[in-house]
């Protein structure tokens, strides 16, 4: 069992270790691809959109918005990309943006440079300039960060709206409290999903947030792992299928035994949005038809392998400050797919230290050195990603298949 | 197409210089721009009308989201965001 921490709480190494994972997987290629790992996440969520014009029994239909399996596909859908990164940096969890709950001040923390970033600079188009998310190389990612062109419905450089505003609108603990309260799935999931919580974010946020390739912002993960979060509250008290989607609505892939793409074993595929981004199966990799995912298969968030940090009998992790001593305590909770991943990494990678230290944290080091660095981490790392277990979404680490 | 697969009007406005039709056609209903149709969609519970065009925001009736639609720059002919 792994633990997801509230962003707020994470230690400055932690954060360096995440950002520097984020930025890796933004770097780095599967074999016979030139699109990055990261980047064929954003096509994946740009593509169930695209359903909408695709063939299969989930044409016409948008597989992962505005019916019930807004919730189990996000799940699975985070929780391979936080796999991603744990095969990059097996210490890296997923952490979660407390809106709604935390305080003002734990957001406002977050849109700092050696965090997630500002929000946009000046009038429009409101670009992100500095930080780890900035289009030039910097200090903090010497290799800067890009929208890929057939993922671009804005521009190259990532945008936010120049303000987040927190108060009139803003997910406030009572707003939660009512969604929390709703009894039945069918209510609770349109509660959740609309304004002011996850969509209200997505607005608020603005600009790239505000497309649908919104998870070119890296800030869409830890967005949706709140939501996920409050879902996993949800079911303490409603769990199990008879509390997913009673009533059967929605197209194909959102009922309970749907295949939702593309862990759908080829049977769909994404069509061209008129007037708009065109297909992008071609740039999500390929997926064994044995790599199957149904909203059945997603209600169980500890049976998945992590839970919350506040859940009352979750095992908060002493993370990074006590690594070096404790080892034996981190290997407890680390998921079991990340300690083979680790088992199988190669000799000179075994150590995450190791690993971390190829990417050394902004400070004293020139910008000059820290892009060499990240350059030749990035050239081993396709090897360190062994075939299996690259982040293409094929079988894999990423798999929940035996191996 | 025959008059029969056009639909038939339910409503129709003007809103900034744009003409906003919502026909119905096989018992659903549509939303046409300037007489181009837009993607438009219904929530699977709620039936709050929403567009992918438009992500993230709902409206009750599709007047309102064509509304919002020309209001994003949205209708045919207006300039690209």
């Amino acid at each position: 069992m792994y633990v997801r921490k509230n962003a707020a709480s994470l230690t400055a190494e932690e954060w360096a270790r995440f950002l520097n994972a984020i930025v890796t997987l933004k770097h780095t290629f599967p074999p016979d691809s030139n699109v990055s790992v990261y980047d064929q996440f954003v096509a994946i969520h740009l593509g169930v959109v695209q359903l909408r014009w695709g063939t299969g029994p989930a044409a016409g239909v948008d597989g992962a918005h505005q019916g019930p399996a807004f919730l189990p596909w996000h799940r699975e859908y985070i929780r391979r990309y936080e796999a991603a990164l744990g095969a990059v940096d097996s210490r890296v969890t997923l952490p979660y943006w407390n809106w709604g709950l935390g305080a003002v001040s734990e957001t406002t923390a977050l849109f700092q440079d050696d965090h997630m970033g500002p929000m946009g600079a000046g009038g429009a188009p409101f670009e992100v300039d500095t930080g780890y998310f900035a289009l030039n190389p910097n200090t903090f990612n010497p290799l800067g960060w890009s929208i890929r062109p057939e993922l671009r419905p804005l521009g190259e450089t990532l945008q936010r709206n120049n303000t987040l505003s927190t108060v009139a609108g803003w997910p406030t603990p009572t707003s939660v409290a009512n969604t929390l309260a709703q009894g039945a799935y069918h209510l609770f999931r349109p509660s959740l999903e609309a304004a002011p919580h996850h969509n209200g974010i997505h607005v608020r946020m603005g600009r790239d947030m505000a497309q649908m390739t919104s998870p070119n912002d890296p800030i869409f993960f830890l967005h949706h792992c709140q939501v996920d979060r409050i879902w996993a509250k949800w079911q303490e008290d409603h769990p199990g299928s008879a509390n997913y989607n009673p009533l059967g609505t929605g197209g194909y892939g959102h009922r309970l035994t749907d295949r939702m793409w593309p862990w759908d074993g080829g049977q769909s595929s994404p069509g061209d949005w008129p007037g708009n981004l065109p297909s992008v199966a071609a740039l999500v990799g390929d997926f064994p038809e044995t790599d199957v995912v149904t909203p059945q298969d997603m209600l169980d968030h500890r049976a998945l392998g992590y839970c919350y940090d506040d859940e009352p009998d979750c095992p908060c992790p002493p993370v990074i400050k006590k690594e070096d001593k404790e080892k034996v305590e981190i290997k407890e909770w680390l998921p079991k797919e990340k300690l083979e991943t680790k088992e199988r990494l190669p000799k000179e990678f075994k150590e995450p230290k190791e690993i971390f230290e190829r990417f050394p944290r902004r400070g004293n080091v020139p910008a000059e050195e820290r892009l060499a660095n990240l350059e030749a981490n990035v050239e081993e790392l396709t090897h360190f990603i062994t075939s299996e277990l690259r982040p293409d979404l094929t079988r894999g680490a990423l798999s929940r298949e035996e191996q | 197409m025959t008059p029969q697969d056009e639909g038939s009007t339910v409503d129709k406005l003007s809103y900034k210089n744009h003409e906003i039709e919502v026909v119905e056609r096989e018992a659903e209903q549509e939303l046409r721009l300037d007489g181009e149709e837009m993607a438009v969609d219904r929530d699977a519970d709620t039936g709050a009308y929403w567009s992918p065009d438009l992500p993230f925001r709902t409206y009750g009736s599709l007047q309102e989201l064509g509304q919002a639609m020309v209001d994003e720059g949205l209708a045919s002919g207006q300039e690209e965001q």
